[in-house]
Formats: C-alpha cells, sequence, structure tokens
C-alpha cells in the first residue's frame, strides 16, 4: 500500500535544523547530513551540506510552487524514511539558479522529509510528467 | 561489466532477488520486465542521469547573488 503525501499549510520549521538523507542524492551520493536554512521572506532554504561546505542548493515548499502537487510515495519510500502519518512529510523541490537569474523547480524529483526524525530522501517521480524544470515567477 | 546474451523470454538473476527478462525485440528496441523487492529503485538510466545533472546545477547556482533572486521571487506572484 502507498501513502499520498499532504501539502503543508505552513512549514513552521526552526531556523536551523540538521538533516539526514538515508541515502546521497543522485549526483551528491557521498553527502548525507545537510542543515536546512531559511531564507527569510520566502519559503524557501537553503540545504547546507554539512560535509562539503561549497555546496549548498536552494530548496522551497513544493506546495508554495505548485498547489496541487501530488504524488505516491511507495511503502518502501515511507518505510525508509520511518514516516508514521502523511502529516509528517515535508515536501520540498530544489531550485536552480540560472544564469540569467531565470529559477526552475525540480518538481520530478522532490525531497520528501520526515519532520519527527528529519530523515530525508530525494524520490524521483518516474513515469509522471512532472518537470525536471519548472519554471517558478513567485509563490502560491 | 558482465555481458550475456539472451533470446526473448529468457532471464537474468541478480542477487538471487532481482529478476531480469526479456519480453520481446523489435529491431533496435528491448522490452524488459523487472522484478524486484519494492526496496530497490529501478530506474532508466537517462533519468537518473538528468537527476543527477539538475542537483549538481542547483549545487552551482548561476548567479553570485542567487540569495537575492531566490528572496526577489517574494515580491511577485505566482
Amino acid at each position: 500500500m502507498a501513502t499520498t503525501v499532504l501539502p503543508t499549510i505552513a512549514a513552521e520549521l526552526p531556523r536551523e535544523v540538521a538533516i539526514r538523507f538515508v541515502c546521497g542524492m543522485p549526483g551528491l551520493e557521498p553527502y548525507a547530513r545537510y542543515t536546512l536554512v531559511g531564507i527569510e521572506g520566502v519559503p524557501v532554504y537553503w540545504l547546507r551540506c554539512d560535509d562539503a561546505p561549497g555546496i549548498r542548493l536552494p530548496v522551497a515548499e513544493a506546495f508554495a510552487i505548485e498547489p496541487s502537487y501530488s504524488f505516491t510515495l511507495s511503502t518502501a519510500d515511507v518505510a525508509a524514511l520511518g514516516l508514521a502519518r502523511a502529516e509528517d512529510a515535508l515536501v520540498l523541490v530544489v531550485l536552480t539558479v540560472r544564469r540569467g537569474g531565470a529559477i526552475t523547480a525540480n518538481l520530478f524529483a522532490p525531497i520528501v522529509i520526515n519532520r519527527q526524525t528529519w530523515q530525508a530522501k530525494q524520490i524521483i517521480l518516474d513515469g509522471t510528467s512532472y518537470s525536471l524544470r519548472h519554471p517558478v515567477e513567485g509563490f502560491a | 561489466m558482465l555481458i550475456l546474451t539472451r533470446k526473448k523470454l529468457q532471464s537474468i538473476i541478480i542477487n538471487d532477488t532481482i529478476v531480469l527478462t526479456v519480453l520481446a525485440v523489435d529491431g533496435d528496441r528491448v522490452k524488459l520486465g523487472i522484478s524486484a523487492p519494492s526496496e530497490v529503485t529501478v530506474l532508466r538510466e537517462e533519468v537518473q542521469r538528468a537527476v543527477r545533472e539538475e542537483n549538481r546545477r542547483a549545487a552551482h547556482p548561476g548567479l553570485a547573488d542567487a540569495e537575492a533572486a531566490l528572496r526577489a521571487l517574494g515580491q511577485r506572484h505566482a
């Protein structure tokens, strides 16, 4: 059985929180330890790699970018994240700031975080038509 | 790389738990069936490669002041 992830209305995260990836993200496989740091005024955070200070990814609350975002987490991923309830899942998407200033969001491979344990995993939504580079103009 | 030749409907077993079966061959397209435990991720190589490259691009923003561009999103409406 799989779990449908629900949107979070307001993340209300602490200013800085330690995140542990259950497995390294594609392209960043050696790294599991990150710190999520809020950016004032926007639902955007820096995901700063603890073990490689030069590496930091901008991430945004998924539902602030796509309010109707919807996907199913497999039983295996629910277990890997230790998710007891759908409400415990925080969904973030990686933002790419391109040369020239255009910003896109990766809706194809969201990062799901368990808000009870701060474990995280990047899930590739293979088989869906969500975009790897969804243009971001502002927030819902 | 281990190289094996299979005919249609033949299979390969990996690690006792993953079974790859050649279901059909049509010109240069091969239809493969994969049986694997649910915790095993199975992806087309180009899909994983695309995610890997996008993650790497995101980790190296194209602007010196990426944070200003991100903050500016708050001033615009979706």
